[in-house]
């Protein structure tokens, strides 16, 4: 699911082609893990075939063809839509978080909002965690205080990348 | 080095310094000053005391023959008026070699005075006019300060011509002035009397250093503790916090040098008694001076490491709350029974009798008594707050604050309770014993002759004259002193016409031919054969025998216990007297004071051969004896003042202090709403609270030690309630004061900063 | 009669500067009667400036705080201070017992404030010290107690007048993690009872969970939790 939304909202900068598209990911998100060129035209694919996006034009020359994909309407209302609903609070939510940031950042989006919002979701995450705790027994204890933790972790995250955004900002562009 | 500038640049602060730090600075510079004020001056008075005594040895006149020295012919005696006595020295030179006294550059020729610097002043102010009368002579020259032993010295030289003096028995040849000067000599018992006091004055004044150098504690050891963590050892830590009370050391000291400076300049106005000083003689000598500029920063600094040797050694100590250290009580019970077992020891003496042993006991048992109480002083504070609870919040701040810990302050107020009591106690004894003192009174025939001239029969003939010859005097009534003697018995007596007989005692009815007898307590009259004396400074003369007549009239003495007896010149039968001293009982109208100074005016010529005085002299004693009593209560409640100053200070700061320590639970108290009044009012009760129960036992322990020292010299005793009152009173205001002056810092410390955890 | 949901305390606009800092630029909130509200934010974002005028402690340079029909920021202190005594809480981070008094006569001293006699305030509070399951401790004194506590002690105190508002500053910040715990429950539950609001400063989310609502200060601005689209 990310990666179909990432390579959407890369491409909301303007068209590209699919090895462009590769190498921009990886630039930004593929660190550990490059993306293989598989992916990326298979997930090209699917979102073509959902109206996401369509091609630009087709340049012919050594290789196999090169197609140059641009977005859609539909595909620049979906990254919106994406960037503005917060994610279901869960542990190892970063990758997706630190995504969006990054990715609010570079289409010119208020980053801010993006983890205002997460941080509202997740408290109130904990705040049914916390409920749930002080009405249970000692086992839904330990096993809210275990996810409580983690949501602390989580936010703590949140609140340090909110004071970095600046710093974020520039590196990004 | 380097760990003393670091200790130096903390005390400072770097350049901006906190409140605290900076009132922490002031308060040990103040006291340090104060300090130094105070020794300076008695450091001074040392050397006062001996430039006076060496100026004494110089100007001794030394009578052994010299060879090839004329000597100087001299002949002392004592001028007086009122309060002030004139030591005059009659001089003539028998040649030009003659010594010349230290001060003078000549010797006064006949007829000249050189006086004094102190007489010179009295001379040139109002009302010098009876002792002017009183002085032969006329003014030509000074003495300066080498030929005065101390500047409160009323001292003259009268020239006369030499024959003058020869005619004396008791003239003197002096061949030199000036005797080897060999010290002061300070006895031990002086010593005994002097260290006690500076002692007592001084012990506030050091409680109030110490505790100006162990402000800011807290904050003081956490730096410290900081800087151990960080690896500086256990000496260098120390040289660190030494420097740092050093600043505020230094500051006083000179502060204290500059106010003595000042003082210097003015202290001939201030000093009371009509004491004198030389300016150049007020200064202290050197070593003293070394040791006040070592010792007194010295005690600053040793106490502030001695308040912190705990964190020194481990910085890691929490500042918690531990249990108050247990104090440790038998040797305050001893020093307290040891002095009651002294002043009790003195019971066993009947009332009114006693030697020196009781006296010793007395002053043993009240210095240790005095102590001991100061020494009880903390514990009572603790045993009497422990059982208060209850009352008014405010009430119950300061009790419970108290019970934690209320050693600091009652230390302050011990220092104070020392003094008050020793206040007290001697102002009672000597309101009490100036008081109840047995009346002196005169004879009422001395009415009828107000001023009377004493002198020598062979200058009675020209007396009578001149005296009898000044505006005013109406009659001359000669009274010649005689002594009789019948076997070994020896006594005196007075011959004079009945109205001089009447200013000698109260006889009743006089006719010429009469004798008295003024007969002491369990005394009885001579009768049969005495042999007549005259009476002269050369001596006792033998006269002829007389017969004590038959009808001899007994009478009361008006004073003294006498035995004398007073014979008209009737009873005498036409024996002539021996020469002898005679009294020459003048009668007269107008003031007695103006008459007796112009009678002295008229018999100066006589120089020390008569001498002119009221008849009355009893009314100057009891003026003097009521100035030195007021002049002595004036000194003391100066002291009191100062000491009770100090001790105010010390409390003030002690506040100041506690309020900053707790700075959190009043912040927050005043958030929940508690208003600054009940906050203010627990500060009021907590500084009383101690203060009253201190200036109570030394009320008690005043007056307590009064009874004992009353009891042995027999009076009653008389309590200075005006005294008490305005020492109560006074420890009233200075407790309202030092609450009041807390209270800024309370305002702060209520503020917002102290809220922000942040 | 405030019920439930009903605005109880409303500041708008505030503004507060100290020296050149500026603590609150324009910051607004309102607590609900019966709501624990939690104000987030980072070191020197403001939130305890913003406590500290909600609170009537400190009077902000320009803005309004409306408690119960009246402005705060207009009242004298005097009359700030009555209302602390009465319709106010406080607990802070640290150091707000009297360490010389007794845990028992710290909760009692707000009571004999407002008049009541020894014996009353004294019964009541140690009412409110079981309560909070800490009533064995009623003699010692606060330094003589663990930190936690101490805290539940400062708890009992903040409740024992019947405040409309608590107001807690960092209450578990010097506490560990379950201390800290049983400290945030036994206040929100002893609020709750009370029908007391909470106007809770912290910047921890798992102390923050125990609010129903949050509020965020940044550069002394509140910011909340709608998107600014």
């Amino acid at each position: 699911m990310t990666i179909s939304h990432t390579l959407l909202a890369l491409l909301e900068s303007g068209p590209r082609h699919g090895y462009d598209l590769k190498r921009a990911y990886d630039e930004q998100f593929g660190q550990d893990r490059p993306l293989a060129y598989g992916q990326v035209y298979s997930t090209l694919s699917r979102l073509l075939r959902n109206g996401m996006v369509k091609v630009a034009g087709v340049e012919s020359g050594e290789g196999p063809e090169r197609k140059r994909y641009t977005i859609t309407d539909a595909g620049v209302t979906d990254v919106e839509t994406w960037l503005r609903t917060p994610e279901n609070p869960q542990p190892y939510l970063q990758n997706t978080l630190y995504t969006k940031v990054v990715l609010a950042l570079l289409s010119g989006r208020s980053a801010a909002d993006v983890l205002n919002v997460q941080r509202g979701e997740h408290l109130d995450a904990m705040r049914a965690l916390t409920k749930r705790k002080n009405g249970g027994d000692l086992a839904d204890q330990l096993i809210c205080d275990h996810a409580l933790f983690h949501l602390e972790a989580d936010l703590r995250w949140l609140e340090l990348t909110a004071a970095r955004l600046g710093e974020l900002e520039k590196a990004v562009r | 080095m380097r760990d003393l500038a670091l200790g130096l640049r903390l005390a400072v602060g770097g350049g901006r310094m906190s409140g605290a730090a900076l009132l922490r600075l002031a308060m040990t510079a103040f006291g340090i000053a104060l300090a130094v004020a105070v020794l300076l001056p008695a450091a001074a008075v040392q050397h006062l005391v001996g430039a006076q005594a060496e100026r004494k040895a110089a100007i001794a006149q030394v009578t052994q023959p010299r060879a090839g020295v004329a000597p100087l012919l001299v002949h002392n005696w004592y001028a007086s008026a009122g309060d002030d006595f004139v030591r005059v020295a009659a001089v003539a030179a028998t040649g030009a070699n003659s010594p010349v006294p230290p001060g003078l550059s000549r010797l006064p020729a006949p007829g000249e005075l050189a006086v004094s610097p102190e007489l010179a002043a009295k001379l040139a102010g109002p009302d010098s006019g009876s002792l002017k009368a009183q002085l032969p002579g006329r003014v030509v020259d000074r003495i300066s300060r080498e030929g005065v032993s101390g500047a409160g010295d009323l001292t003259a030289y009268y020239g006369v011509p030499a024959a003058q003096i020869e005619a004396e028995a008791d003239g003197r040849k002096v061949y030199a002035f000036g005797l080897p000067y060999t010290g002061l000599g300070l006895s031990a018992a002086m010593l005994a009397v002097i260290a006690p006091i500076a002692a007592v004055l001084l012990l506030p004044l050091l409680i109030f250093v110490t505790t100006a150098s162990r402000m800011g504690a807290a904050q003081r050891e956490r730096r410290l503790a900081a800087l151990r963590l960080i690896g500086l050892d256990a000496r260098q830590v120390k040289r660190v916090a030494a420097a740092e009370s050093l600043v505020g050391a230094v500051i006083g000291l000179v502060a204290g040098i500059g106010f003595f400076a000042v003082l210097r300049t003015f202290v001939a106005d201030i000093l009371p008694f009509g004491l004198r000083v030389f300016p150049e003689d007020f200064v202290p000598s050197w070593p003293l001076v070394g040791v006040i500029v070592l010792l007194v920063p010295g005690l600053a600094v040793g106490s502030a490491l001695f308040g912190l040797r705990r964190t020194i050694v481990e910085p890691l100590g929490v500042v918690r709350q531990g249990k108050p250290v247990r104090r440790r009580m038998w040797w305050r019970w001893a020093l307290t029974t040891i002095g009651v077992l002294f002043l009790a020891a003195t019971l066993a003496f009947d009332r009114g009798e006693g030697d020196t042993a009781a006296g010793l006991a007395l002053a043993a048992g009240s210095v240790f008594l005095l102590v001991g109480v100061a020494a009880l002083l903390p514990w009572l504070v603790e045993r009497l707050v422990g059982r208060l609870h209850g009352g008014p919040p405010s009430w119950q701040l300061a009790i419970r604050r108290l019970q934690l810990d209320s050693g600091t302050a009652s230390r302050v107020v011990s220092g104070l309770v020392v003094v008050l009591a020793g206040t007290i106690l001697t102002q009672g004894v000597i309101t009490s014993l100036s008081a109840g003192g047995r009346q002196w009174r005169l004879p009422d025939g001395v009415a009828a002759v107000p001023v009377q001239v004493t002198t020598t029969a062979a200058h009675e003939a020209e007396v009578m004259a001149l005296a009898g010859s000044v505006a005013g005097v109406t009659a001359t009534h000669p009274a010649r002193t005689i002594g009789f003697r019948s076997g070994p018995e020896r006594n005196f007596g007075v011959v004079g016409d009945c109205v001089a007989l009447k200013a000698e005692a109260n006889i009743g009815d006089c006719a010429d031919g009469d004798t008295f007898y003024v007969a002491p307590p369990g005394g009885t009259a001579p009768t049969g054969k005495v042999r007549l004396q005259g009476l002269s400074p050369a001596g006792a003369v033998d006269g002829p025998e007389w017969t004590v007549p038959r009808d001899l009239e007994v009478v009361r003495p008006a004073g003294t216990p006498d035995g004398r007896l007073l014979i008209t010149p009737g009873a005498l039968g036409g024996l002539t007297l021996p020469d002898s001293s005679v009294r020459v009982y003048l009668a007269g109208t107008g003031d007695p004071q103006a008459l007796t100074d112009s009678v002295a005016r008229a018999v100066q010529p006589l120089a020390w051969n008569a001498r002119a005085d009221k008849s009355d002299y009893f009314g100057d004693f009891d003026a003097r004896d009521k100035q030195l009593v007021e002049s002595f209560r004036s000194v003391l409640i100066t002291a009191l003042l100062f000491v009770l100053a100090v001790a105010a200070m010390s409390l003030l700061m002690l506040s100041i202090e506690q309020i900053s320590e707790r700075r959190r639970p009043l912040a927050a108290l005043s958030a929940a709403g508690v208003p600054i009044g009940v906050l203010a009012r627990g500060a009021l009760w907590q500084t009383a609270i101690p203060v009253v129960i201190g200036v109570v036992l030394a009320v008690a322990a005043g007056l307590g030690l009064t009874a004992p020292i009353l009891r042995l010299a027999d009076r009653t005793m008389i309590v200075d309630v005006p005294v008490l009152l305005t020492l109560a009173g006074t420890t009233v205001v200075a407790v309202l004061l030092v609450t009041a002056l807390t209270m800024p810092l309370l305002r702060q410390v209520t503020r917002l900063d102290t809220l922000r955890s942040e | 009669m405030t019920g439930p949901g009903t605005p109880l305390l409303v500041g708008t606009g505030l503004h507060k500067s100290f020296g050149p800092t500026r603590a609150l630029d324009g910051a607004a909130l309102s607590v609900s009667a019966g709501e624990v509200l939690a104000i987030m934010g980072s070191s020197g974002s403001g939130k305890s400036t913003l406590l500290h005028c909600l609170a009537g402690i400190v009077r902000p340079d320009a803005g309004s705080i409306g408690y119960r029909g009246a402005d705060l920021v207009g009242m004298a202190d005097k009359e700030r201070s009555a209302l602390r005594r009465t319709d106010f809480g406080f607990v802070f981070q640290f150091g707000q017992l009297v360490p010389e008094l007794s845990c028992l006569e710290n909760v009692a001293l707000p009571l004999r404030l407002t008049g009541a006699r020894r014996k009353q305030a004294e019964a009541k509070a140690t009412e409110w010290l079981a309560r909070l399951e800490v009533d064995g401790l009623a003699k010692r004194r606060p330094g003589d107690v663990s930190g936690g506590q101490a805290q539940r002690v400062a708890v009992a105190r903040a409740l024992v007048t019947g405040p409309k508002v608590v107001f807690a500053d960092e209450p578990t910040g010097a506490l560990d993690s379950l201390n800290g715990e049983k400290v945030m429950q036994m206040l929100t539950q002893a609020a709750r009872e009370t029908h007391a609001a909470v106007v809770l400063v912290t910047h921890e989310p798992r102390v923050a969970a125990y609010s129903d609502r949050e509020v965020v200060v940044r550069d002394g601005r509140t910011v909340d939790r709608e998107l600014v689209a």
